[in-house]
């Protein structure tokens, strides 16, 4: 079958974004020297995580902070194979939900394991990690 | 479709479809804040709004367009609207119980996945397919109308935004 005639133009797309983190710095500042923190209502006690400033539950914006430790469990977790456009470069690649004691959730790539081996109920370590920007982030390992 | 008030749809239509019952419901967009994976509480909400202002239960529905967008979607839907009690789903389909003459016929017009989800116009075009079908025009894909009650489900986001809407010709 011979192709269509098409009129063609390929540009590059550069994805920026500018979080404001004015008032949740310090969780980045934790996480580069390898310390797992988040914010708790100072009011109603609620933990959230990302780190809210606001509380999601009572809307109070007096907040201090907690130690989350680094230990998880798997909840769940997909196997990204067919990537968004802007991670087509990327290996396929684990998203998991891990579960720290207390019941907070949070959400973030698994490195360093096979799909095969992921079991819900594994467990897990957060690891704080730096881009090739120079911003620190974290990954689940296995513990 | 012609949204109208009672009297301009009497005046518009000798078969008008009314709208029995509305709910919406939103969720967080944050998947790892919820409390389940295999449902989405924003349905589950939508769901009893629209039931509660339609009179109506799920039993009572004789056909239902469900915002299948993914495979997974359409069992959650099921579960969610109550149609089958929580992990049934499956079962539903494998028995035949979601097709013309099943318990509950939905997506005959072949859903979301094989119809098409042009954004935006998927709702409508959902609630054109219930209207066909509670008019008795919908064909050879026509479902056995008992109650003249129907269903529409729609989703929007990530599972954080839910619309249901009851349908009837009475």
């Amino acid at each position: 079958m011979s192709e269509e005639p098409y009129l063609r133009s390929r540009r590059t797309l550069t994805l920026r974004f500018d979080i404001p983190i004015s008032k949740t710095h310090e969780f980045w500042d934790h996480l580069r020297s390898g310390k797992f923190v988040t914010t708790r209502c100072a009011k109603c006690g609620n933990v959230s995580f990302p780190p809210q400033s606001d509380c999601p539950r009572c809307m109070s914006n007096q907040f201090q902070w907690v130690e989350l430790g680094r230990d998880a469990t798997l909840v769940t977790y997909t196997h990204v194979r067919t990537a968004p456009a802007s991670f087509a470069g990327s290996d396929p690649y684990i998203i998991a939900i891990g579960e720290f004691p207390g019941g907070l959730k949070v959400l973030a790539w698994l490195e360093g394991v096979k799909p095969d081996e992921t079991k819900p109920g594994m467990k897990l370590k957060v690891e704080a990690r730096t881009s090739k920007e120079g911003n620190p982030y974290y990954v689940f390992v296995r513990a | 479709v012609v949204l109208a008030s009672e009297d301009m749809a009497r005046k518009l239509s000798d078969t008008p479809i009314w709208i029995k019952g509305v709910g919406c419901s939103s969720d967080t967009a944050n998947v790892s804040r919820r409390s389940d994976y295999v449902g989405l509480q924003a349905a589950v909400d939508a769901s009893k709004r629209a039931y509660s202002m339609a009179k109506v239960t799920p039993q009572d529905i004789d056909v239902a367009n469900v915002h299948d967008c993914f495979t997974i979607a359409e069992l959650m839907a099921y579960e969610d609207l109550g149609f089958c009690k929580k992990g049934e789903a499956a079962k539903m389909i494998r028995e035949g119980q979601t097709e013309i003459g099943g318990k509950i016929p939905i997506n005959l017009d072949g859903g979301l996945k094989a119809k098409g989800h042009p954004v935006g116009a998927t709702g409508v075009s959902m609630t054109v397919e219930i209207t066909k079908q509670l008019r008795g025009e919908a064909g050879r894909r026509q479902a056995p109308i008992k109650n003249g009650v129907g269903l529409v489900h729609n989703i929007g986001g990530t599972g954080h935004y839910a619309y249901v809407t009851v349908l009837s010709r009475n």
